[in-house]
């Protein structure tokens, strides 16, 4: 490889993760201050865990993340299906934008229409009543169904044709095929689309901000409400946690994807 | 008799499949913005919720009267403001992302033309900051970029400068946190072309007596176009109205019109002006967004 | 259960496949007897794998119907045939065992465990995968996937069993024992097999009859050596095995014999129940190996009908034979392909030799140009 690329992967590397390691640094810093190393300390880390506020808001985002996750699994397997088994239908291009437009829609715009939608909904027929879990769910997985999409449909074009034929040909009709040869062979791949899913909704802050109400603050928007005044090291803790747990989520996401090679 | 039967099943489980997410997606995707569009007509009032019925109901006369308003727009036109947050974000995001892909390109090719074994692990170390919150990932950079961070004392100490830089709450931060959030966003699908190519062109090339810069120039870049344009899309209509980090690395700075449309959501409660706001910003990322459209399909097929 | 009539244990009627524009198959009509290895052979896009999908369910037919001993399955499920499919890529399923392989199209009928697990252990006995139960397909070798997937056909006792290319993904060794075991499973469960494929040496060996498809129609019917020896046509002639081609013009009759002229110097005599007028332009060919050659100062020479004059272009040796181009004159260039059973003088024939040609009148053959 010509040195100048070496160089471009290094430094690319370096530029991506040098503000992570001085977030992890900065949490076990005994200081308040952030410029002042005041020696090695995991007393932030104690704060946290002891903070009624920031418990609550965790356990809030955890519920959102798992039901939007588990939501847009199935309608982006839904649609994945659509996408590469169907082959040509009427309102194809229609459906196919939509299921791709959230990936690039600015969150702001998702954010306050989805607001809007749920007001005018609730105004005309009564539901949603008010704001809370049920709303940023519902818009969580709107957004999140675009990306299990963008996993999902590149497996599923890739799998061979032919093991569903085979199985239908050896007497298993549509449905039975679908949950006994095509899902266990995308499985990996679902696994991995989920907790991406599952990811995104745990870290949104801007789309859950329009959607949320009183009494569901999720992790995020309380971690902006507290840096948008001042640095707090208590966050530094948290953002190390959260760092960690997606890693591990990300390394088991690529266990899965490495298995479905095999 | 069967046959008929069997093909009407096989269209009920088509429908089956095929109806959760097309309805779902054009009941919270698509009929949202018709709401946006009706209350961006509408008048901001001090009620719950901040905005004038766009149809009233006249028992005298027994008709429906609809009333469209479009001061929000005249408003939206009339103040610069709104005209130079438009202008803030496209410079923005026109910089930004042409700073990604002149990152991001040798970047990716790096990747694509490692080890087999090792590109993997590349990847998942590309994923990796992605999966972390961008707002962390953002919040990580103040503390690095402010008067008493980590690089002023880095400077400070191998004496490059005397006293402080004032890096924070400036047009330079946001390009950095804009960039730094959406480098994997431009890396990905590079990647994704460069990684398909075929290596045995550039090895034809080469034998044809093109040197290696030759060689980029005419084969790989041009063959990874499809690439280019779902990296640049990618970077460049989400940056549009992006409101996390003009809101932490910016200050005053860059006027941008993601934050704006907040402001006046949650700040001013003038929901209709944000209403408008966000329809101008639809209409202007229109084509982009079908140009994205248009290379996701010709990729699919 | 009807049974049908056991020489059209499967009619196909009329059969016509359209995609959008393009007629995939056109108007194809066949029948199978019960027990017979039939093997569709063509290149890509001759239509041969869309016949077979259609008689596997996968795909309707635009038109006609076909009919499996006695029953019309035209427009139902792949699910519901009795017939079975061994895959080009195999499909084995990668998340099953062997085991769960072979015994999954018998659980998909309601067959109880018990009876699976003795029929799917009595299959793999046979085809000697019984080591193997409990490993992956990722786990095994070609030739074992490919037992695997003929396994998991047969358990289920289809009345036809389909081969989509069945050796194409096995190297040259193992395609020829490979080969005899399908035949040899087929003869000894009475089964009846359509292989397809564009390998005209496996359709040769496997088939009792070979149907011939191009451009969507099935163009000759028979048995191998039919096709070899007596092709309807031009396009079979050339499909099948090597060939000599030239144009030539009709001279005349010689009692049985046709005299065709090549050129203006160089005429052979045919024997053929051609039906022709003085005159008439026509493309006469025959087989390189059915010709004979001989140095010109041979002690042993030639005795049939035709011998002709010749200067060697090119020899090429190949190990079992060697092929010679010889040229006639007037640019008529001959190949010739001899077997090496005997060391003869032949043996010393190079490029630039003066040698004789033996042309028989019988084994020619001509048609219309």
């Amino acid at each position: 490889m010509p040195r100048f690329l070496k160089f471009s992967l290094w430094a690319g590397f370096a530029f991506l993760y040098a503000p992570i390691f001085v977030l992890i640094g900065y949490s076990f810093n005994a200081s308040r201050r952030g410029s002042v190393w005041g020696g090695f300390s995991t007393h932030w880390y104690g704060e946290l865990f002891r903070d009624e506020q920031i418990l609550n808001a965790a356990w809030i985002s955890l519920k959102i993340g798992v039901l939007s996750a588990t939501g847009a699994t199935i309608l982006g397997l839904l649609g994945a299906v659509a996408m590469v088994r169907f082959g040509k239908f009427r309102g194809r291009t229609l459906f196919a934008g939509l299921m791709s437009a959230p990936l690039v829609m600015p969150e702001v715009i998702t954010g306050i229409s989805l607001l809007l939608l749920f007001i005018s909904a609730e105004q005309l027929i009564g539901w949603p009543a008010g704001r809370g879990l049920l709303t940023i769910t519902i818009a969580h997985i709107t957004f999140c169904t675009a990306f299990v999409l963008v996993v999902l449909q590149p497996r599923m074009a890739s799998m061979e044709r032919s093991l569903e034929e085979a199985s239908r040909d050896l007497g298993a009709g549509p449905v039975t095929t679908f949950f006994l040869v095509t899902l266990p062979v995308i499985a990996p791949a679902i696994v991995s689309g989920w907790l991406l899913a599952f990811i995104l909704s745990f870290d949104d802050l801007v789309i859950a901000s329009f959607t949320a109400g009183p009494g569901s603050t999720t992790l995020p928007m309380l971690i902006f409400s507290k840096i948008k005044i001042a640095v707090s090291p208590d966050i530094n803790a948290l953002a190390t946690i959260i760092i960690l747990v997606a890693a591990l989520g990300l390394v088991a996401a690529m266990f899965f994807s490495r298995r479905q090679s095999d | 008799m069967s046959a008929v039967l069997h093909q009407i099943q096989g269209r009920m489980g088509k429908l089956f499949v095929l109806l959760p997410p097309y309805l779902w997606m054009i009941l919270f995707f698509l009929l949202p913005f018709g709401f946006v569009l009706k209350i961006s007509f509408s008048e901001a009032i001090i009620a719950s919720p901040p905005f004038a019925p766009l149809f009233e109901f006249d028992p005298d006369e027994g008709i429906l009267n609809g009333i469209f308003r479009i001061f929000n727009y005249q408003y939206i036109f009339e103040d610069s403001l709104y005209l130079n947050a438009y202008l803030g974000s496209a410079k923005i995001a026109t910089v930004s992302t042409i700073i990604c892909l002149i990152i991001g390109y040798p970047f990716a090719l790096a990747i694509a033309r490692s080890p087999k074994s090792k590109q993997g692990f590349l990847l998942m170390a590309l994923m990796l900051p992605f999966w972390t919150s961008l707002l962390i990932r953002v919040y990580a950079w103040i503390g690095i970029l402010r008067q008493d961070g980590v690089l002023n004392n880095i400077l400070l100490w191998v004496g490059v400068i005397d006293e402080p830089l004032i890096l924070l709450q400036t047009t330079f931060a946001t390009y950095v946190g804009v960039v730094y959030a959406y480098l994997p966003f431009m890396v990905l699908p590079l990647y994704a072309t460069l990684e398909k190519q075929d290596l045995t062109l550039l090895e034809a090339s080469r034998d044809l007596g093109a040197s290696p810069i030759r060689s980029f120039f005419d084969i790989t870049l041009p063959l990874s176009i499809p690439g280019v344009i779902s990296g640049c899309m990618l970077v460049f209509i989400p940056v549009i109205g992006e409101f996390v980090i003009p809101t932490l690395l910016s200050g005053e700075s860059t006027l941008m019109i993601g934050r704006v449309l907040w402001t006046e959501f949650f700040n001013n409660r003038d929901w209709p002006v944000a209403s408008a706001v966000a329809i101008i910003m639809l209409l202007v990322l229109i084509i982009p967004i079908i140009i994205f459209q248009n290379q996701q399909a010709k990729q699919e097929g | 259960m009807t049974v049908g009539n056991q020489s059209e244990f499967i009619r196909i009627e009329n059969i016509v496949k359209k995609f959008g524009e393009v007629t995939a198959v056109n108007n194809v009509s066949l029948n199978i007897s019960q027990g017979e290895v039939f093997c569709l052979l063509g290149g890509s896009g001759s239509g041969k794998s869309t016949l077979l999908r259609m008689l596997a369910g996968f795909d309707d037919p635009t038109e006609g119907r076909v009919i499996i001993d006695g029953d019309d399955i035209s427009g139902k499920p792949p699910e519901r045939l009795p017939v079975n499919m061994m895959f080009q890529s195999y499909a084995l399923f990668p998340h099953m065992t062997v085991e769960k392989n072979i015994g999954y199209g018998l659980r998909r009928d309601g067959i109880s465990k018990a009876e699976t697990k003795q029929r799917v252990d009595e299959i793999m006995e046979m085809v000697k995968l019984s080591p193997f139960a409990t490993r992956k397909p990722s786990q095994l070798s070609g030739g074992q996937r490919q037992r695997v997937a003929l396994a998991r056909c047969i358990v289920k006792r289809p009345k036809v069993l389909m081969l989509d290319e069945p050796l194409g993904a096995l190297d040259k060794k193992l395609r020829e024992e490979t080969q005899q075991e399908l035949l040899k499973i087929q003869r000894d469960l009475g089964l009846t097999f359509i292989v397809v494929t564009h390998d005209q040496e496996e359709a040769m060996t496997m088939a009792d009859r070979i149907g011939i498809m191009d451009m969507g129609q099935i163009v000759q019917v028979g048995p191998p050596r039919e096709l070899y020896e007596n092709p309807n046509s031009m396009f079979i002639a050339d499909f099948v095995g090597s060939l000599n081609k030239f144009k030539g013009v009709i001279k005349g009759q010689d009692g049985d014999d046709t005299i065709v002229g090549l050129s203006e110097n160089i005429t052979v005599k045919v024997d053929t129940g051609f039906e022709h007028n003085d005159g008439d332009k026509v493309m006469l060919t025959n087989r390189p190996e059915k010709l004979e050659i001989f140095s010109a100062d041979s002690a042993e020479q030639p005795t049939t009908k035709n011998v002709l004059d010749g200067t060697v272009k090119f020899v090429s040796y190949m190990g079992e034979q060697t092929n010679y181009a010889v040229e006639l004159g007037d640019d008529v260039v001959v190949r010739i392909a001899e077997q090496n059973h005997h060391m003869s003088t032949k043996a010393s024939i190079s490029m630039g030799d003066k040698v004789k040609v033996a042309w028989p009148a019988r084994s020619t053959h001509l048609f219309s140009a």
